[in-house]
């Protein structure tokens, strides 16, 4: 203990001469003296008061700019988020206009948000807003669909040529150039064109062509003959029959020296293109040639 | 020392005079606890500017002990607790042409375990130790400045050097 005692001193600075002579005779004590020594070279770096004086200086004038910017700019990260959301919400949602549109030869089964279910013939397109389906059930319809509503709020089909509204039913829309027919096969429907406004009950139709009105009844279908791949037309416009024929395969049919306005009734097949093609022309006395795969010309026999 | 009880700390001269007179204790205080890799400086002048948000608040007397414990947490903050290693910076060496290069090399590998073996020093003990025999303050300044008796710092550094001993014994 006394070693300890004297290395205590030594450490103190308070050793005298001969103690230390007294405490060099320990073997150990030059290894103490060595790390005393080596120590010093991990001296901190010399710390420059006035220089750090002056950068703290620089720090504290700057510093409420500093805290200022602290809380500004989470903010404004907080308030640009919100910005993306609420536009994002907007563009996604609230103006959520959905188109749906069938090509040449196609055709589609469509499910609205209330189950309500559209059937898309060829070549037809309809726009409707997906939000608030429920409280407003109205679409835009250009072509010709068969509809089976779900019980609910109105369901208005809006076209160029008129309105048709229902509670719950099924029913057929067809609006094609100077054609617009609306044929009920369940339920009630209202149709509502520039000129009038009826009810139609179920098995009855309606027809607007060449601003001419037209209806009749005593349809037996369940669902217009076109669902089931076959297109059935009660005197119409030869041109229509043609134009629907082009629809469904994808043609194009020249008409030469044929009178379009010839009143048609009878159908033809989706399936079978030379049956389809002789259903339509046989009867009226008309003769056709296949040009190429997607072209064919029809003329009158002289 | 009565005077010091009116001294404002928001005073700028007041405010300046406390750095003169503590920011190296604070500076060398830090290095030798927690080494030279976590900025000593720095946090040296974050505690200050921290005295001076808050200078109001911190009577003279007191503001010694705020600036060495608001440096301290802010460095444990930053090391959050993990183990890093201890690195300290060597003075550069005159490397006299005389010795052999055999020497430099023992030298060197003597300097590589003193190292090591501060590293295992409890904090306490190195910074005790450090300030002592590096920066040759008295027993009394170091007690002051830890807020210890100078029996303690005298078993503090005492039982460093104890240890650096029993460590290097070991190594070699």
């Amino acid at each position: 203990m006394k070693q300890e005692l004297l290395l205590k001193k030594w450490l103190d600075g308070s050793i005298s001469s001969e103690e230390l002579k007294q405490l060099s005779s320990d073997p150990d004590f030059e290894l103490l003296q060595r790390i005393d020594q080596t120590a010093k070279r991990f001296k901190a770096p010399d710390f420059d008061v006035e220089s750090a004086l002056a950068e703290l200086r620089e720090k504290r004038t700057v510093a409420p700019k500093v805290i200022q910017m602290s809380w500004v700019q989470p903010l404004l990260k907080v308030a640009a988020i919100f910005v993306v959301m609420i536009a994002g919400y907007f563009t996604l949602f609230y103006n959520s206009t959905t188109t749906v549109e069938t090509l040449a030869t196609e055709q589609e089964l469509l499910t609205l948000p209330d189950a309500s279910e559209v059937t898309l013939n060829s070549e037809t397109t309809i726009t409707y807003q997906k939000k608030n389906w429920e409280e407003n059930r109205t679409l835009n319809l250009d072509g010709e669909a068969f509809f089976k509503v779900a019980k609910g709020a109105t369901f208005s089909v809006e076209t160029t040529q008129g309105i048709v509204q229902v509670l719950g039913t099924q029913f057929n829309v067809k609006t094609r150039e100077q054609y617009f027919e609306v044929i009920c096969y369940e339920g009630l429907v209202r149709v509502t064109t520039p000129t009038s406004t009826l009810e139609l009950p179920a098995g009855h139709s309606y027809r607007l062509m060449n601003d001419l009105e037209g209806n009749t009844s005593g349809i037996q279908a369940e669902r217009p003959s076109w669902m089931q791949d076959l297109s059935s037309f009660q005197s119409v416009p030869y041109i229509q029959v043609v134009q629907e024929m082009e629809r469904q395969y994808g043609l194009t049919i020249r008409l030469e020296n044929i009178d379009i306005n010839t009143l048609f009734t009878g159908s033809f097949t989706h399936n079978d293109l030379d049956v389809a093609l002789k259903s339509i022309t046989l009867p009226l006395n008309i003769t056709y040639q296949t040009i190429d795969d997607s072209t064919v010309a029809f003329s009158t026999a002289k | 020392m009565s005077d010091n009880s009116s001294k404002n700390v928001c005073h700028e001269s007041v405010y300046e005079q406390l750095f003169r007179a503590h920011s190296k204790d604070l500076h060398d205080f830090l290095y030798y606890k927690y080494g030279a890799s976590n900025n000593p400086g720095d946090v040296v002048q974050e505690a200050f500017i921290k005295l001076w948000k808050n200078c109001a608040k911190v009577p003279f007397e007191k503001a010694r002990g705020f600036l060495f414990t608001v440096a301290n947490n802010k460095m444990l903050n930053e090391l959050s607790k993990q183990k890093t290693a201890l690195k300290f910076q060597k003075e550069p060496q005159k490397i006299s042409t005389s010795v052999t290069p055999e020497f430099q090399l023992e030298e060197k590998q003597f300097e590589e375990k003193l190292e090591w073996a501060l590293a295992q020093l409890s904090e306490a003990q190195r910074v005790a130790f450090m300030l002592n025999r590096v920066e040759g303050k008295k027993h009394k300044e170091i007690a002051e400045l830890l807020d210890i008796s100078t029996k303690a710092v005298e078993k503090r550094i005492y039982g460093a050097l104890a240890k650096l001993k029993q460590l290097i014994q070991e190594k070699i």
